[in-house]
């Protein structure tokens, strides 16, 4: 058996903010999320900006004690309330359904970890508070999530670092395309912490400067935080009772590269792989693709690397198709991106609106795509690519279809 | 349907590093002192291209052991098993978190300029996972799941759901483990803490390990003429939400053999958890046979190797598998894992028709 995708609740959480409104508009206005960092101290650091979302708004959660939650955990509340809201199903449908939760992330609860380790480190190990470790660990989050939203079942948390949250939603959409699931709540979270942030930093990727994905002088990356939750159902089942439906997902692929803990393989053959995949998957040729949200992070080795896939994938196509990245505007999400991304792209799709890649200015005969500056009407916007790459190699695309392309 | 086949076992642990080993270890029973570590080896032993992977953190080093064993064990060389139809599931809970403490201390002492980025590459939690895609090169569906204990199961899983759909024709299943002190405190104090409730006080010394399967579907591993150790013949996944723990334990050891052809009350042994809620969970068995029914050969992992978390679950089937192998238990056996959280999950092992193989 093999069902239609339907996308029929969407919740995200970025710099931009909390919710789809204003991550849309922000996006489109080409707005920078990227900004001074304040969760911890920047001195010692090359850096000083991310994309940290500046007003976290407490999260009402009724069954776990708010206290203990990370940061992480709020993040998702947020996501998750959104997404179940539009799509109109409550506790009540999980009696009669079969629900499954995939979630992406890189660290989890890293915020709880580093209270915790700092304070064993600093004050000895018996001053260390155990509570603090109730949503350290990276299944800990989700599971809260469906205890406070009553959701049965085991959650799959997958880490496969920037490609996690992608492979949620691509597990998410596997599931409920074979029958295996009715309901797939999926996708992807991650937040700012000093851990992260001075890991990519010993790493030399962190850039000083703005993020300009694709550009010549492009310098690194800048970290983000957030989270993206897409509801996803059968497609004849969401049209029965009436949901309404966001867009459909039509394919998903992945690969690895098999070289290096921490850099792509230059030549993209296997980051290629996975755009094949989704686009077999999906039954469609490189010609049907309007648009890739490239992962772009806006490091020399990744954009050049993704280059490559996309002209191995998509040959001729590769260098008329539209590409942006918004990480340019909202930082890289590790675990979030995937999901948050396919969000944005879904938005596109919807909206007939190419998000820009901000800050590029000098084209890089390397990276010779025909990026987006600014945001473009696309009237024709039908069909488009998520790409999400990860450290150890990790390679996945979704591929996503408007509503009503099909008519 | 098609079983999926256990063609190959590669085991690291405290007893014993490779299958055969193991069962010997095993058979011979608790461990000398109760200090569950691996001790020190050389991965050149056991993998060819070692030299690349010298700076890996333990949990990468036992989970490529343990890979490279259980790929020589299912017949394959190592630079044969890779590929594009070839894939790698790892069930972790912490991971490489000896290299994240190292590096979090120095950048609380020393600040951010003199921590290494080696540590913190290598303490991703897809580590293990990069590592061995490199080493076996392994360009198909790479994957690390976080959970607790029943991740192994989840890992199973997955590695089900790609070989069925025909994504895969082999694919590696490995869970791997580090034993580090600040995790063991942690442990410690969190157990301190649960005594003080009723009902609680397991409270199992952390271990560590790792232990690798190479899945087949029973039909591929028939045509390449290899002998599985074992088949999986069915397995669950369950989270307490707000029932007993011992009734949680109980549905999803029925829904697991539904999955197969066998009655619970043939099962003939079972690993009861290594992790939290042992007893409850050992209630929860004894609640499906039915009261009365003949007590199953219990074989304890825990007093052998302590409780390696996200290890232990696929130790357990790799124990089962290997002794169904060597003829020590006739099967089916139940791999039953429980975790602080309330997760639970059960693999069923038998023995391989013969006539089928």
């Amino acid at each position: 058996m093999n069902r239609r995708v339907a996308i029929t609740g969407m919740g995200i959480v970025t710099a931009h903010g909390v919710g789809k409104a204003v991550n849309w508009e922000k996006t489109i206005a080409g707005e920078s999320g990227i900004r001074p960092i304040t969760l911890f101290d920047t001195a010692g650091y090359r850096t000083k900006r991310a994309g940290q979302l500046a007003d976290l708004p407490a999260a009402p959660w009724r069954r776990i004690q708010r206290s203990r939650v990370d940061r992480a955990s709020n993040l998702l509340h947020h996501a998750l309330s959104e997404a179940l809201e539009e799509s109109g199903l409550s506790n009540a449908a999980w009696r009669s359904l079969l629900p499954i939760v995939a979630l992406g992330t890189t660290l989890g609860g890293m915020t709880s970890g580093e209270r915790y380790h700092e304070t064993y480190v600093r004050k000895g190990p018996s001053m260390a508070r155990p509570s603090s470790l109730v949503d350290h660990l990276a299944h800990c989050q989700p599971i809260h999530l469906m205890e406070e939203f009553s959701i049965p079942g085991t959650p799959r948390v997958f880490s496969n670092a920037c490609a996690s949250g992608a492979n949620a939603v691509g597990y998410g959409f596997g599931a409920i395309r074979a029958g295996q699931a009715d309901v797939a709540f999926c996708g992807g979270y991650d937040t700012l912490c000093e851990f992260v942030f001075a890991g990519f930093h010993s790493l030399q990727a962190l850039t000083p400067e703005l993020c300009r994905p694709f550009d010549k002088n492009r310098s690194g990356l800048a970290i983000g935080e957030g989270a993206g939750i897409l509801v996803l159902e059968g497609w004849d089942r969401a049209e029965n009772r009436g949901a309404r439906i966001f867009g459909e997902i039509i394919g998903y692929g992945e690969s690895n590269d098999a070289f290096h803990m921490t850099r792509p393989d230059p030549d993209g053959k296997a980051a290629a792989l996975a755009v094949r995949r989704a686009l077999e998957d999906a039954g469609l040729k490189p010609e049907a693709v309007d648009y890739v949200n490239a992962h772009g992070t806006g490091t020399p080795f990744n954009d050049a690397s993704e280059t490559a896939a996309l002209v191995h994938a998509l040959g001729s196509r590769a260098r008329e198709v539209p590409v942006s990245s918004t990480k340019s505007m909202i930082g890289h999400l590790l675990g979030g991106a995937g999901a948050v991304e396919g969000i944005l792209t879904v938005l596109a799709l919807r909206e007939k609106w190419l998000p820009p890649n901000a800050n590029y200015e000098t084209p890089d005969p390397d990276c010779g795509l025909r990026i987006v500056r600014k945001a473009e009407r696309a009237d024709r916007l039908t069909v488009a690519l998520s790409n999400s790459f990860g450290f150890g190699g990790a390679n996945a695309t979704l591929a996503f279809q408007a509503v009503g392309a099909d008519a | 349907m098609d079983r999926l086949a256990i063609s190959g076992i590669g085991v690291v642990c405290p007893g014993a590093f490779g299958r055969e080993a193991w069962v010997r270890a095993f058979s011979a029973g608790q461990a000398k002192d109760d200090v569950y570590r691996v001790p020190d080896f050389a991965l050149e032993a056991y993998l060819a291209n070692a030299r690349s992977f010298c700076r890996v953190a333990g949990a990468t080093k036992f989970a490529l052991a343990a890979m490279a064993l259980a790929v020589t064990d299912a017949g394959f060389s190592a630079g044969a098993f890779g590929g594009e139809r070839a894939g790698l599931i790892v069930g972790i809970t912490h991971g490489a978190v000896t290299y994240s403490v190292q590096f979090h201390r120095t950048l609380l002492l020393e600040g951010p300029l003199a921590a290494s980025p080696l540590y913190f590459s290598e303490s991703v939690p897809n580590a293990p996972a990069g590592n061995g895609a490199i080493a076996f090169r392994i360009h198909g569906p790479v994957h690390t799941l976080i959970g607790e204990e029943p991740v192994g199961t989840q890992a199973i899983d997955f590695a089900a759901g790609l070989l069925r759909c025909g994504l895969v024709d082999r694919c590696l299943v490995v869970g791997t483990e580090e034993w580090n002190e600040v995790v063991a405190h942690a442990y410690a104090q969190i157990d301190r803490a649960a005594r003080r409730r009723p009902g609680s006080g397991d409270a199992p010394p952390l271990g560590e390990g790792a232990a690798a399967l190479v899945l087949e579907l029973e039909s591929t591993a028939a045509r390449r003429g290899a002998t599985p150790h074992a088949v999986i013949s069915g397995w669950s996944l369950g989270r307490r939400l707000r029932e007993r723990m011992e009734d949680v334990t109980a549905a999803t050891v029925r829904e697991a053999f539904r999955m197969t052809s066998h009655r619970l009350a043939e099962a003939d042994h079972v690993l009861p958890p290594t992790g939290r809620f042992r007893s409850a969970a050992t209630r929860g068995i004894v609640l499906a046979r039915g009261e009365g029914a003949d007590p199953p050969n219990w074989l304890d992992l825990l007093p052998v190797i302590g409780n390696p978390a996200g290890a232990a679950n696929l130790l357990q089937v790799a124990t089962s598998a290997a002794l169904i192998s060597a003829g020590k238990v006739g099967g089916p056996g139940l791999a039953l894992a429980t975790g602080i959280e309330g997760t639970v999950s059960v693999v069923v092992l038998s023995k391989v028709d013969p006539v089928r193989a």
